[in-house]
């Protein structure tokens, strides 16, 4: 909770309705996405939209629970122009990302930020990131891509994801 | 990783090793449209690498026959090799090898549907967890000299291309290794021997300026502008289309259909006529002969880049200009720009009912089964059990017989059909309900196919991943098969006619389009070359169904591609 009851429904700089961090707290993983979509805004909840059950399907197939990790997006609302909203996601990602073991960031413009790198050249790699400072920091696409596309790289990238988490378990 | 540089003696691969080969090409801006044309590029250099850690390349093309001459006993292992061997034949005759390995149509045996990419670099970050630059690749481009780093980029693609062929060798099964060895390669070395399609360019011309003059007239008659999406809301909501949503051509032609023989319904034929001429002037007009006309021996050709696999199902693409999309439904006006080379005639060649034939075949149905062996019309026999009478080529319930089986083969809806065929939802479900109670083992078939979530594969084995997200997924493990099972088939008998050609011509295949295959041959030839192709597409499709179904070829000759 933060001080002021409105600030935890709704962005103190633009006002939009704000979906922060969810999940066990203490977690060894942090799984950082991009943004929230209606379902999520409508709960209050990050990734529980048809994005998060493609997320939660593919994980339970190697036998994890979504719902067990920490989770967060890289803006706490809908994007927009204005930086302070963006700065107050990537702090409260980053914030959460402390002290994790393992942090895997969810689609092109998390991915970017975090590393600089394109999405696309590193999903399902481990990464280095000068903001985030975990033993494991894993890229991948955003799992909506299955919606428009194929199911596969989602499927790597968590396989690869697993195996990581397994090393340093 | 070792690099040796213009070292041709230091090269001592074994026989039957798995070589990577890459040749990088110095291009200019605006050359990828016309990269899968040797008159494209000018050397840069060939790496070649059958230890993933020692690459050696090559800087000059003159050595290249010398090179490939020490890799003729090895496997030759290439990424979009189409890409490689058409440049390499610039300068060494390289004839089709069966000790070929492209890696990137490989990988779409493995996992076509799986995966969107099957580029290098995808391919090295999925399997063997590299991150490949391709900033250096880029540097290729406006470039005339070599620099170290893009020697080093060069030798990492070789070496990275062996690496995974190796990986991939091990993953291949018997269904694989029967697609790639089969059908996939040898159709690529048919690929490789097209000519280009000759055009008749002032016939071209004039037809885009005809359809300039279409779209001007309508224009003139049109009380606002047709490519103003508000204008056309805006008038058409005022002249009787009241709740009109949007000016797109399905909603325009939903509301002609609905609202026939009005000024609204005149006016949205007319924006529909209007932008359909603009396109075709734009799109198949001077634009199109500036980027793509050749010229060969005097005769202005098309030369289409073939992509062998590219579709989820394994079907062929072509792009650079994609032919395929060329207006044929409600003109032949520019397949009659697609001419015979002087002296020479075009046959046209295509498999008749080839989609029902492979649905029977897969579906084991005895009564389809039956019919075809009869040779009879499938369509005319179904109409005689649904409507109790006996029909004929002509009548319309035969076009409605044959667009319900064949909307069963590819998944389509009763909302599907009812639309194509305008009927209700409720009797294209009785249609359907009683033509799956005719053809009971096809109604089990698709129950089944239906079922499968993960993967299906052609009758040929060709693997088809499906995404079990998709809204499309039943569709698709109804389609695939059916679709990816009809390009095997075509392309194994490509590959059969380019195998067995033997004319006094060169190999005369100018185009495959729509799963039909066109050759230019000289006049003298085109009853024999005609009777050739018939008889191999007939007999490869007869073999690959174990004689079960007999298929049948449709052959034509004539002056244009529309004289079929």
């Amino acid at each position: 909770m933060t001080d002021n009851w409105d600030n935890d429904f709704n962005c103190p700089y633009c006002g939009a309705d704000l979906v922060r961090a969810a999940g066990n707290k203490h977690s060894d993983v942090l799984i950082i996405g991009e943004f929230p979509g209606d379902e999520e805004k409508q709960q209050g909840i990050p990734m529980v939209g048809r994005m998060g059950s493609v997320l939660r399907n593919e994980l339970a197939f190697l036998g994890l629970d979504l719902m067990s990790f920490r989770r967060t997006n890289l803006w706490l609302h809908e994007p927009n122009k204005n930086k302070e909203c963006f700065q107050m996601g990537v702090e409260a990602a980053m914030k959460e990302a402390r002290g994790k073991k393992a942090i895997l960031l969810m689609g092109s413009e998390a991915v970017a930020y975090f590393t600089g790198w394109k999405v696309s050249d590193v999903s399902g790699l481990k990464v280095v990131s000068d903001k985030l400072s975990a033993p494991t920091i894993m890229a991948m696409f955003n799992p909506a891509i299955v919606f428009h596309g194929t199911v596969g790289e989602i499927k790597f990238a968590l396989r690869k994801f697993k195996e990581a988490m397994e090393e340093w378990k | 990783m070792k690099i040796t540089v213009d070292d041709l003696s230091a090269l001592e691969p074994k026989p039957n090793q798995f070589v990577a080969i890459d040749l990088e090409i110095f291009t200019n801006k605006g050359d990828d449209k016309h990269l899968h044309r040797p008159t494209t590029g000018r050397f840069a250099c060939l790496s070649v690498c059958y230890d993933p850690d020692e690459v050696f390349i090559f800087t000059s093309e003159l050595i290249v026959p010398s090179i490939l001459e020490k890799l003729q006993d090895c496997v030759w292992v290439i990424q979009n090799s189409k890409f490689d061997l058409t440049h390499l034949r610039r300068w060494a005759d390289v004839p089709p090898r069966k000790k070929l390995f492209d890696t990137m149509l490989i990988e779409r045996i493995l996992f076509n549907g799986l995966y969107d990419s099957f580029s290098l670099k995808a391919m090295a970050r999925r399997r063997l967890g590299i991150a490949l630059s391709k900033e250096e690749r880029e540097a290729f481009e406006g470039a005339a000299e070599l620099t170290p780093e893009m020697v080093e980029y060069a030798a990492l693609d070789a070496s990275v291309t062996l690496q995974i062929a190796k990986q991939q060798k091990k993953e291949m099964d018997k269904n694989d290794i029967y697609v790639w060895t089969e059908i996939d390669r040898p159709a690529l070395w048919a690929f490789l021997d097209f000519q280009g399609f000759a055009i008749d360019v002032d016939k071209w011309n004039s037809l885009a300026e005809r359809n300039k003059t279409r779209q001007l007239e309508l224009d003139a008659q049109i009380p606002f502008n047709p490519r103003s999406p508000k204008q056309v809301v805006s008038w058409l909501s005022k002249h009787g289309f009241a709740k009109i949503e949007n000016s797109q051509e399905k909603t325009l032609q939903k509301l002609i259909n609905k609202f026939p023989n009005t000024d609204a319904s005149k006016a949205s034929q007319d924006v529909l006529d209007s932008r359909m001429y603009s396109k075709r002037a734009s799109t198949y007009g001077a634009k199109f002969i500036e980027e793509y006309l050749e010229h060969d021996g005097g005769v202005p050709v098309i030369h289409t880049d073939y992509d062998v696999s590219r579709a989820e199902t394994g079907r062929t693409a072509c792009s650079n200009p994609p032919m395929q999309q060329i207006p044929v439904r409600d003109t032949h006006e520019f397949r009659e720009c697609f001419v015979a080379r002087p002296g020479h005639k075009l046959v046209v060649a295509d498999y008749s009912a080839q989609e029902p034939r492979l649905s029977a075949y897969v579906s084991h149905d005895s009564k389809l089964i039956q019919w075809f062996n009869e040779d009879k019309d499938v369509y005319i026999e179904l109409g005689k059990c649904i409507f109790g009478k006996t029909l004929t080529k002509k009548d319309p319930e035969r076009q409605t017989m044959k667009s319900t089986v064949l909307g069963l083969t590819y998944g389509m809806s009763e909302y599907g059909l009812s639309e194509r065929e305008g009927i209700s939802k409720e009797e294209a479900a009785e249609l359907i309900a009683n033509v799956l109670a005719i053809l009971p083992d096809m109604a089990t078939y698709m129950e089944k196919q239906r079922r499968n979530k993960k993967m299906v594969a052609t009758p040929f084995g060709r693997k088809q991943w499906l995404n079990p997200y998709s809204d499309q997924v039943e569709r698709n493990a109804l389609n695939s098969p059916i679709q990816g099972g009809a390009a095997d088939m075509m392309k194994k008998a490509l590959a059969s006619i380019h195998q067995h050609w033997s004319f006094d011509c060169p190999f005369g295949v100018v185009g495959y389009i729509h799963d039909e295959l066109v050759l230019d041959v000289p006049e003298e030839l085109a009853d024999d070359v005609a009777e050739f192709v018939k008889e191999q597409m007939e007999v490869v499709a007869t073999d690959m169904v174990r004689g079960k179904i007999p298929f049948k070829a449709d052959v034509s000759i004539g002056n244009t591609w529309a004289e079929k």
